[in-house]
């Protein structure tokens, strides 16, 4: 029951949502797989978390290059016998007016949140028909809906959206999975270091008046990972306090 | 996993096979729940299976088109208990017909079953819970709500739940009180046969018809403290089903 004793890989998990989200999944006993870019912040992840006597390894790889993709998750399912739970977290922001976005912001924005997860699919969705069960979360955004000065990120999340639409359809029969989290604002270290004047902005639009916080999107990862979800497929959940309704 | 520990839920439309489940997840994971419907005598049944099965549970009819009596229903349930924590909507009556069969008072029937009774207990609940600064309002509509021949009345009830459900999120999002939608999608009962069970199952992206626990369990995750910044959403248990239409996302 649960997510006890399934193997999940989260990628960008060295940092923010994607590492409190691996931390409360080993917390319920999953086996978890770090997975980041930064080789310094997974060896000092997976140190954290086997302090505290969780099951955990770390995988580095820069998830928009495939032979990366595809050895970390061959590697995974060679230690860890399975791989039953792909968490695709790993994601970043180039934001800025229209007529400023270069070239290289936009392929790095859709590389990294779009490219990224659908190389993660692919490899994972190999293991998950072959064992008929798997569990995909996709961490889109609220800012799929768009918004203004986020072109290259409101795309790529938007991608995320139909490419979890198309895996529901396509991997169904298979017994996998497929859901979005679109996590609203969330309270991350970014968040502190903006300047007074943007987080009333910010908030200002907020229904709630507040920000999420980092357990908020891991709850509801938990839940659909969990073996009892599998009605539960295409779908996208929103954890932003109403913001996807109004903006004031 | 997600709790709802020493709540207090009013479960609404507790006979039909979801609502049981509702009842029987909810009081497994700790609230003491307050059963309603029409029927004393199966809400006493399923009050006794709950208990039996450990949890807390009490049987309270009630004529939820009437807003006198769903009144008179919450002020004892705030009577005995002080509180109310969790509130479940989810009377369901199905109905359709052809639009140019359908009578006045079929019309009628629908909204005074379906939807009046959700505005009641919202009316008389969503203020206790923004002065207690704490509230849990799951709606259950239907996938059906995005449009079916011959099922227009229902459709338009069903959809007429996200707007009040969307609404009512928006107007307490500052009091602690999340309402959000459920919209449970193909779910076997035991009055389905097999075969028909099987042929929709096959229809369906993953393969299967739902169960009543599948909505029992999503309807567990809005109720509990997991979902505190989930608010005024419409959330399909719909074996994927939602992905073959545009208003579902
Ligand atoms: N924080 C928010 O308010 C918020 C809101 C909406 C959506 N999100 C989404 O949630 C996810 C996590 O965000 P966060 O705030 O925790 O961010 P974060 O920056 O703290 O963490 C993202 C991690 O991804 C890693 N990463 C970046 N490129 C990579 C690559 N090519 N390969 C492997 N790893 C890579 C980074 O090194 C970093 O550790 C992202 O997808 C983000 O878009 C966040």
């Amino acid at each position: 029951m649960g997510i006890e004793n399934r193997v999940a890989l989260i990628t960008g998990s060295a940092s923010g949502i994607g590492k409190k989200t691996a931390f409360r999944m080993a917390q319920n006993g999953a086996k978890v797989v770090i997975n980041d870019i930064v080789a310094d912040n997974v060896e000092q992840t997976v140190d954290e978390f086997k302090k505290e006597g969780l099951a955990v390894i770390g995988k580095v790889a820069d998830i928009t290059k495939k032979v990366e993709v595809d050895r970390m998750m061959n590697e995974t399912v060679e230690t860890l016998g399975s791989l039953d739970i792909l968490v695709n977290n790993a994601g970043m922001e180039r934001a800025g007016a229209l007529r400023n976005l270069t070239e290289a912001d936009w392929d790095i924005t859709i590389n990294v949140n779009l490219k990224g997860a659908f190389l993660c699919s692919q490899a994972a969705h190999n293991h998950m028909v072959s064992q008929n069960y798997g569990r995909i979360i996709n961490i889109a955004s609220r800012a799929w809906l768009g918004g203004a000065g986020q072109a290259p990120y409101s795309s790529a999340k938007a991608g995320v959206v139909g490419l979890t639409r198309v895996l529901a359809l396509e991997l169904g029969r298979k017994g996998v999975t497929a859901n979005c989290v679109a996590p609203g604002l969330i309270h991350t270290p970014l968040w502190d270091d903006l300047p007074e004047k943007n987080k009333a902005f910010l908030l200002s639009k907020q229904p709630t008046g507040k920000l999420g916080d980092v357990d908020d999107i891991a709850n509801a990862v938990m839940f659909l990972a969990d073996d009892q979800s599998g009605y539960i497929t295409a779908q996208v959940l929103y954890v932003c306090g109403g913001r996807s309704l109004y903006s004031g | 996993m997600e709790v709802v520990r020493d709540k207090i839920a009013l479960l609404v439309g507790a006979c039909d096979e979801v609502g049981q489940a509702i009842g029987v997840r909810l009081a497994q994971k700790g609230a003491t729940v307050i059963v309603c419907d029409t029927d004393y005598a199966r809400l006493s049944i399923l009050a006794e299976q709950i208990r039996e099965s450990g949890g807390n549970a009490e049987a309270n009819p009630v004529d939820s088109t009437s807003s006198v009596d769903v009144k008179r229903l919450v002020g004892d349930v705030i009577k005995q208990y002080g509180k109310i924590d969790i509130l479940i909507n989810n009377a369901d009556a199905r109905f359709g017909k052809p639009v140019g069969d359908a009578s006045d008072e079929e019309w009628e029937t629908g909204i005074r079953t379906n939807l009046n009774p959700v505005f009641f207990f919202c009316r008389e609940v969503i203020p206790k819970m923004q002065a207690q600064k704490y509230g849990r309002v799951i709606n259950i509509s239907s996938l059906d709500y995005i449009g079916w021949p011959g099922r227009s009345s229902y459709s338009a009830v069903k959809s007429a739940l996200f707007g009040l459900t969307r609404s009512l999120s928006l107007e307490t999002a500052r009091d602690g009180v999340t309402v959000n939608c459920v919209a449970r999608g193909d779910v076997a009962t035991s009055e389905m046969s097999p075969e028909l069970a099987a042929k929709i199952g096959e229809s369906l992206p993953v393969k299967r018809i739902g169960r009543p626990y599948d909505v029992a369990r999503a309807v567990g995750f809005f109720a509990s403290d997991w979902s505190k910044y989930v608010t005024g959403q419409m959330f399909f248990v719909c074996g994927g089903k939602s992905a073959h239409f545009s208003m579902s996302i």
